[in-house]
């Protein structure tokens, strides 16, 4: 991607929190130097407090940098103008909570001067986008956790951004959601957006980014293509269908193996994930309200989720 | 509580426009030079190497140089007096209140002009080039849907409580009533609209950051000071309508069964032509005789004592400059048949007793109506003369008309001749009581006469004098009342040039209060822009607070007093010199005098802080009956110093606002 159109990028980008008489409280942020490229998923990955808000509020002009650089578009991050073509979720989505969903999209479709026929339009899109269809003639005050955060992700795509900013999309969700919000990432970068996000669930973070960048303390200590960061090329992993494990199998394996220089390390039936249960039952109660679940005898067929057009396959 | 109307200043007037418009630019624009060069020092101590964020404005450099130039002479000429250059006397700014013309005033003035000008160049290429009002106005809807659905708006409802129960603790004389209903009305309106115009105001934009909801906000294209404006907007429009609301409502509960006394004293909007107080007789033109009552808002002027002392009869004195046209109307209430046209003129006057007694017995006071080239000796020779003519026709006419109602036309006819002849009108032995609304008409005739005099030969006053008015009213005390002291302001006698409808006057005096919480409203938002929701509020509410006594606070700080200002007063303490005597003229004295002036200079900076809110409470005119003027009042009174005030908190909100860490608060 080395060539690609750098659409975000700092440099040496720095934050240092003081107080009120200018004393130095928390180096938030230290010489952060990174480039986003058009049209991928790039991730912020860091434990709490590493530095993943700090460097996107600075990114959105939120906050100002104590030195370096911040660059979207081009332009400085304080520019107003550049926010045209940005959509941004807050960590919570704090939005107005006496507006119900239809009035939040309004009002903000009004700070992009759209026309009352495209803000219409806009917000039944969304609102459909986000399953709020049912709810949005509720106030936010009333709204759970997950609900917000749909909204609050509609509210983000208002403006059909070209770069969008999640600050832990998935923070609040349930499984459902989680894997809901992660195929929508998904496919707003197949539709040609760049997306920066940050999380600590490091499953997501796997499961969809191109790149990621691992903050520590402030400080960046890995950056690549997560491909490359997780390849572990001492190892090699083998799947197999159509076989049980026997003596004679493990046997033929080894000596196989053997011949080329390898042991095994491990043999054995997979498990699936706890994420995969929960939605393959959810998907079963959906098809048949009233029943208890049955595992199914057949090997994993990957689950059906809503859209699965855009399901993640990795 | 005097059940009078009066003003302890005079609004003001388009003639003191320029006067203000010089001291609003040297005081803003010398703020706003303090913190254009606080700004470039602090940037380039900061940020050494980055480019300046104005260096890009051409609109924003060459005023502020400019501005830099003018302020750096001021200080070369205070260098040139310190070194003793005697020739810069006369340049050096002055601190006189008349409109100055030394060239340091000019300097400090275009200084001021253009630093403003160098400070509101990038705000005003803000709003041509990206500030939209499209958003502006999304904000301020929000901001009212915000205060509905947060019911605010239950808060005016509040006002009912008051309609329905104040009857029970308001007592009145029946002629109090209308002036009591509106007392009542404008405090509790007052309060009510201010408390809630500076809690919207304050905690707004402190509560979106804290909430953290304007984050979504600024992401937006957002200008940051759209915010400010569409919440001032949106909250001005609410308060508006609310007021209005209210306003109706009041006005409803005023006017319903007005009693005929009452309705005589202010149910009705006079619009007066005040003149100028002099006295004749007294120990000088502007004042007359104290006594020791009061807050010296009135002088007084005796009776003749004693015919044998030769003391010169005490006389107060209007002039009306001039006059306009054709002021007479028929008299609605007069008796005689063929309705006769007249001007009306109304008073009030204070009565003082030298002696106890006839509590309630008036005063007896001739008043005396006359072309304004007359003076007061020639006064009391045409009186004379006239009051030999008219006693001469008089008793001609009685012998020689046999018929009374042909002789009582004559002596009509005799009367308006003699008006004619002398230009001047007298009513003599007219009764005065205390405090009372008082008219006495005047023919036309006399007013014809002025202007044909007018016409006849132009009004010149003697060579460096200015041209005699062209009418005075000259009111003394009769003999008959020689105990007696009346007690006269400006104010207290007035031409009734018209009178306007009850309720006009009512809303115009709404407006005023509009000023009020549009200024309340104003300086909470321009205080949240940097301050906490609690801090802001208790700000406005300070500097409200402080308007409120700004007239006593300026006395303390400009050090009226005799023992001079702070480090002055503290030497004669030290020295034990006592307060009136002269100091003596050591350095250390004339230093600490030149720190008083600094003091002081600050002092009278730091009281421009404050707002003036009294001029905009507007009930003393609407209680008693008078018109608010639109010109005068509403206008340049109110709305111009309004405009005035809140325009520099706008600018400074907008900076604090722009140079803001939204998501770090402090
Ligand atoms: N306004 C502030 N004032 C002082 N310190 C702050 C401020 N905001 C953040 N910090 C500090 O800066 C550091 C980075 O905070 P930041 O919010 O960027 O972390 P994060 O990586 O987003 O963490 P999390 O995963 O918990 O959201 C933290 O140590 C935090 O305490
Ligand atoms: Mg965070």
């Amino acid at each position: 991607m080395a060539d690609q159109d750098v659409v975000v990028e700092t440099r040496k980008l720095t934050k240092i929190y003081r107080d009120f008489w200018g004393r130095q409280k928390k180096v938030a942020l230290r010489a952060l130097n990174l480039k986003v490229y058009r049209g991928e998923i790039f991730g912020l990955l860091g434990p709490n407090g590493s530095g993943k808000t700090t460097t996107i509020k600075l990114l959105l002009g939120l906050l100002f940098p104590t030195d370096g650089d911040a660059l979207v578009f081009d332009q400085p991050a304080a520019e107003v103008r550049k926010n045209e073509r940005i959509g941004y979720l807050p960590e919570e989505s704090y939005l107005y909570r006496f507006l119900n969903a239809e009035e939040t999209l309004d009002f903000y479709g009004r700070l992009f001067k759209l026309d009352a026929a495209t803000r219409r339009k806009k917000a039944a899109e969304l609102i459909e986008l986000v399953n709020l269809g049912a709810d949005k003639k509720r106030i936010l005050k009333e709204y759970s956790k997950g609900m917000r955060q749909r909204i609050g992700l509609a509210q983000a795509l208002i403006n059909d951004p070209e770069l969008v900013i999640l600050d832990e999309p998935t923070s609040g969700l349930d499984p459902l959601g989680t894997r809901w919000m992660k195929d929508l990432i998904v496919n707003l970068r197949n539709q040609g957006k760049t997306i920066i996000m940050c999380s600590h669930r490091l499953e997501d973070v796997q499961d969809i980014c191109d790149r990621v960048a691992i903050l520590n303390e402030g400080e960046l200590q890995e950056l690549g293509s997560v491909r490359s960061l997780l390849e572990d090329v001492q190892r090699l992993e083998l799947r197999a269908s159509g076989v049980q494990l026997n003596e004679d199998l493990r046997k033929d394996l080894e000596s196989v193996l053997a011949k080329h220089g390898g042991v095994i390390e491990f043999i054995g039936h997979p498990t699936t994930t706890l994420e995969d249960l929960f939605l393959r039952i959810v998907a079963q109660s959906k098809a048949h309200p009233g029943r208890r679940y049955l595992p199914e005898k057949a090997a994993a067929k990957p689950v059906e989720v809503k859209d699965s057009s855009t399901h993640v396959s990795r | 509580m005097f059940a009078t109307f009066f003003l302890e200043r005079d609004p003001m007037s388009w003639a003191d426009l320029p006067l203000a418009v010089q001291s609003w630019l040297q005081n803003a624009g010398g703020v706003a030079a303090l913190a254009v060069a606080l700004w470039c020092i602090s940037w380039t101590v900061q940020n050494r190497g980055r480019v300046n964020p104005f260096a890009a404005y051409p609109a924003f450099v060459v005023p502020a140089a400019l501005a830099g130039v003018c302020y750096l002479i001021v200080v070369l000429l205070f260098a040139g007096k310190v070194l003793g250059m005697s020739f810069v006397d006369d340049l050096l700014p002055t601190t006189a209140g008349a409109l100055r013309a030394s060239a340091g005033d000019w300097l400090l003035t275009l200084g001021g002009l253009l630093a403003l000008a160098a400070v509101v160049g990038p705000i005003a290429h803000a709003f041509a080039m990206r500030i939209r009002w499209g958003r502006i106005w999304a904000i301020a809807r929000l901001s009212v849907k915000e205060a509905v659905r947060n019911r605010v708006v239950l808060l005016f409802a509040a006002m009912a409580i008051v309609f329905l129960f104040a009857d029970w603790f308001v007592p009145y004389k029946p002629e109090d009533q209308v002036r009591n209903y509106v007392r009542v009305v404008y405090w509790s309106m007052t309060p009510l609209f201010l408390m809630t115009a500076s809690l919207l105001g304050a905690f707004s934009i402190p509560t979106d950051v804290k909430s953290q909801s304007i984050h979504t906000i600024v992401t937006k294209p957002v200008e940051k000071f759209e915010i400010v404006a569409g919440r001032f907007l949106g909250y001005a429009t609410l308060l508006s309508v609310g007021l209005a609301a209210v306003a109706g409502l009041s006005l409803i509960y005023v006017v319903r069964g007005v009693n005929p006394d009452a309705a005589r004293e202010s149910y009705k909007a006079r619009v007066p032509i005040y003149g100028q107080l002099t006295f004749s007789g007294t120990k000088s033109m502007y004042e007359g005789e104290s006594v020791g009552r009061e807050w010296g808002y009135r002088w007084y002027i005796g009776g003749p004592v004693l015919e044998s002392a030769k003391m010169p009869r005490q006389y107060a004195i209007w002039s009306f400059a001039d006059l306009p046209r054709d002021m007479a109307r028929v008299d609605e209430t007069s008796s005689e048949d063929p309705k006769l046209r007249s001007v009306p003129f109304e008073f009030t006057f204070d009565i003082f007793r030298l002696n106890k007694g006839e509590e309630n017995k008036g005063i007896y006071c001739t008043f005396v109506f006359m072309d304004g080239r007359l003076s007061i000796p020639d006064l009391e020779r045409v009186q004379k003369a006239a009051y030999e003519e008219r006693s001469q026709l008089q008793t001609k006419a009685s012998t020689q008309i046999a018929d009374p109602s042909e002789r009582q036309k004559r002596l009509k006819a005799i009367d308006e001749e003699l008006v004619r002849k002398y230009g001047l009108f007298e009513a003599p032995g007219f009764e005065v009581t205390d405090y009372h609304t008082q008219t006495l008409r005047v023919p036309s005739h006399l007013f014809e006469r002025l202007a044909e005099l007018e016409k006849e030969r132009p009004r010149e006053g003697l060579p460096g004098e200015e041209a005699p008015p062209m009418m005075r009213v000259v009111v003394s005390v009769d003999h008959t009342s020689p105990t007696q002291m009346l007690g006269v302001a400006r104010r207290d006698l007035y031409i009734l040039a018209a009178e306007q409808p009850f309720w006009i006057n009512f809303l115009k005096g709404i407006l005023g209060m509009w000023c009020t919480v549009l200024l309340v409203l104003g300086v909470a938002i321009g205080c949240s822009t940097y301050l906490s929701g609690i801090i802001s509020w208790l700000c406005t509410v300070f500097l409200f607070g402080a308007g409120l006594f700004k007239d006593s606070i300026r006395q303390l700080a400009e050090g009226q007093s005799p023992g001079g200002g702070p480090l002055e007063s503290a030497y004669r303490v030290f020295t034990r010199t006592s307060q009136g005597a002269p100091l003596d003229q050591s350095p250390t004295a004339s230093l600490l005098q030149g720190g008083d002036d600094v003091y002081r200079w600050w002092m009278r900076r730091f009281l421009n802080l404050i707002p003036d809110v009294s001029r905009h409470d507007l009930h003393q005119y609407v209680a008693n009956g008078f018109d608010i003027s639109w010109g005068q009042v509403l206008l340049t009174d109110n709305l111009i110093p309004l405009v005035g005030y809140l325009l520099p908190w706008g600018i400074l909100a907008f900076y604090l606002m722009k140079f803001r860490e939204i998501a770090n608060p402090r």
